[in-house]
């Protein structure tokens, strides 16, 4: 007998544009914090077996670790910031990776956590359409925390609409260190463990638009009030 | 007369639905032969589960009865002599069809008995939909008790596997080779799957009829998905059909229908956590000559 296996991916803006304000240190520190919580989780739910790993996207993109990691072995190495903005690539990147042998048909939906504090620089469609692709990126659960004001852009916020692909679904956003590290938590506990439950899913065009597809997790990912006190002050 | 055929079943719920109250959203229903030229019926429904599917229980309950009532009707209805093309035939052009509008009758009847309440509504943008005379239900209405399915008539002449969604159908022969009577569709992934509410559910179905020339199948079973992914690969979820055919020899289907659900709650509490259902469908003779199991995949954790 064995748990059923759930990718969770975190793809983390590096570039120069997160050096400005703290927004890496506090982007390290939301991760690094997360991680107990994010094991407690998966401690909570043994019928997952949780592997996590990350993407680093600056002038290109570079996996963090082995994809295989599992949640208990997963350690935060602290990233720069600096260069062009290459999510398309990372983007693609990921997509490559979902597909077997790491995705088995037994698998529960990943998670791709997009973390990032503007635009892309790169051809982000290309990324974004060959991620969607893959049947397993299309079936992902794909979330964004946004950092700073210059992600609530309309520019910005097109690109995490096209990347969640799912108009029940909001960008989680931060203006400050502390309600990064509170959505990042978030993400990291409650996302885990809505998309490790065995409920099954109808896949049909009808009830898709009616939120078929991530009902289950709809009412906890966009439940969170994360802004803090200060939002103002910081980025 | 002797019978050809037996029927046993279980259905657990999930390990990870105890933690979280929910009930099981699995049904299985049986029809079992009186007689040696007598039909035998399984079938097996998975509600989802989900948030919008919160009435999935009653949904795969009725789905599973629908399933029996229309395949003994459809068995019936075609002559006992009828070319195995015909029944062919009228498998995959008549029975979704009819399964499909009575488990949407069936739905409606429910939903008139038990409306849904605003609560039930709650966390949803749209009102509780309503039954209204000459009016087709809206899609979030099926949606509410969405299900899939799985059923198989044994007759004396032919077996009719059919299939809506995901989950498993496995044949074993005598000699304890396993195989699928229907492929596996791969597009099943992450929980994701069509079922009854979807839009072209009867045009969804897996149909497949085979003749009973030779011994046919010692055992088939079918299973809802929580089971198959417990297992790490196809082939260890295989094991498990050779398993209970050989347990069935060794032991009789008294003691293999004792033991099955705890067997399957095992699973489930060391494997997916999902709701697991089994129904096993037995060849009288292919029990009778007695061996050992083989395996103990039933049983190793």
């Amino acid at each position: 007998m064995a748990s059923r296996p759930l990718h969770f991916i975190w793809l983390a803006d590096g570039s120069g544009s997160m050096r400005v304000e703290g927004k890496i240190q506090a982007l390290n520190h939301a991760i690094r914090e997360a991680i107990p919580h994010m094991r407690a989780a998966a401690h909570d739910n043994p019928h997952a077996a949780v592997f996590v790993n990350a993407i680093r996207f600056a002038d290109d993109a570079h996996w963090m670790g082995d994809k295989l990691t599992p949640v208990s072995e997963f350690r935060w190495n602290d990233i720069e910031a600096a260069g062009a903005t290459a999510m398309g690539e990372a983007l693609a990147m990921v997509g490559e990776a979902l597909q077997p042998p790491l995705m088995t048909d037994r698998a529960l939906p990943p998670v791709l956590a997009l973390v990032t504090d503007g635009l892309p620089t790169d051809d982000f469609q290309a990324g974004l359409n060959h991620l969607l692709s893959k049947p397993w990126g299309r079936q992902a659960l794909r979330i964004v925390v946004a950092i700073g004001e210059d992600s609530s852009s309309n520019e910005a916020q097109e690109i995490f609409r096209a990347f969640m692909a799912n108009d029940a679904l909001r960008p989680f956003h931060a203006n400050n260190p502390e309600a990064l590290a509170e959505q990042i938590r978030w993400v990291s506990t409650v996302v885990l463990q809505s998309v490790s439950s065995p409920a099954g899913r109808a896949h049909d065009p009808a009830s898709a638009k009616t939120g078929g597809g991530w009902s289950t997790a709809l009412p906890l990912l966009t439940g969170v009030d994360a802004t803090g006190p200060d939002e103002a002050d910081v980025w | 007369m002797s019978l050809r055929w037996t029927a046993l079943s279980a259905s657990v719920q999930g390990a990870s639905h105890e933690n979280k109250g929910q009930g099981n959203q699995d049904a299985v229903r049986l029809k079992n032969p009186s007689g040696a030229d007598d039909v035998l019926l399984l079938a097996i429904a998975d509600g989802h589960g989900s948030a919008r599917s919160f009435r999935s229980d009653r949904g795969s309950a009725l789905a599973a009865e629908c399933a029996l009532r229309e395949l003994l009707r459809f068995t019936r209805q075609l002559r006992p002599d009828a070319p195995l093309s015909r029944v062919r035939n009228q498998a995959k052009n008549r029975w979704p069809a009819a399964l499909v509008t009575a488990w949407k009758n069936a739905v409606r009847a429910d939903l008139t008995a038990r409306p849904f309440s605003q609560m039930e509504f709650a966390a949803f943008p749209e009102p509780p939909p309503k039954v209204k005379p000459g009016e087709e239900l809206p899609v979030t209405a099926y949606l509410a008790y969405g299900a899939t399915l799985i059923a198989v008539a044994i007759t004396p002449r032919y077996i009719l596997y059919s299939q809506l969604g995901d989950g498993d159908i496995l044949t074993v022969r005598a000699d304890g080779v396993v195989s699928r009577p229907l492929p596996k569709r791969h597009e099943y992934m992450a929980n994701q799957t069509v079922s009854l509410c979807s839009h072209n559910a009867p045009g969804e179905f897996q149909i497949q009829v085979d003749a009973l020339r030779g011994p046919g199948p010692a055992l088939v079973m079918l299973s809802t998905d929580g089971y198959a992914n417990c297992f790490r690969q196809d082939d260890d979820f295989f094991k498990v059909g050779a398993d209970f055919l050989s347990y069935l020899r060794a032991e009789g289907t008294a003691y293999v229908g004792g033991k099955l659900e705890n067997w399957l709650r095992q699973s489930s509490h060391d494997g997916s956590g999902d709701d697991i259902t089994v129904g096993l469908a037995a060849r009288a003779s292919a029990l009778a000559s007695p061996a050992r199991p083989a395996h103990a995949n039933l049983l190793s954790p």
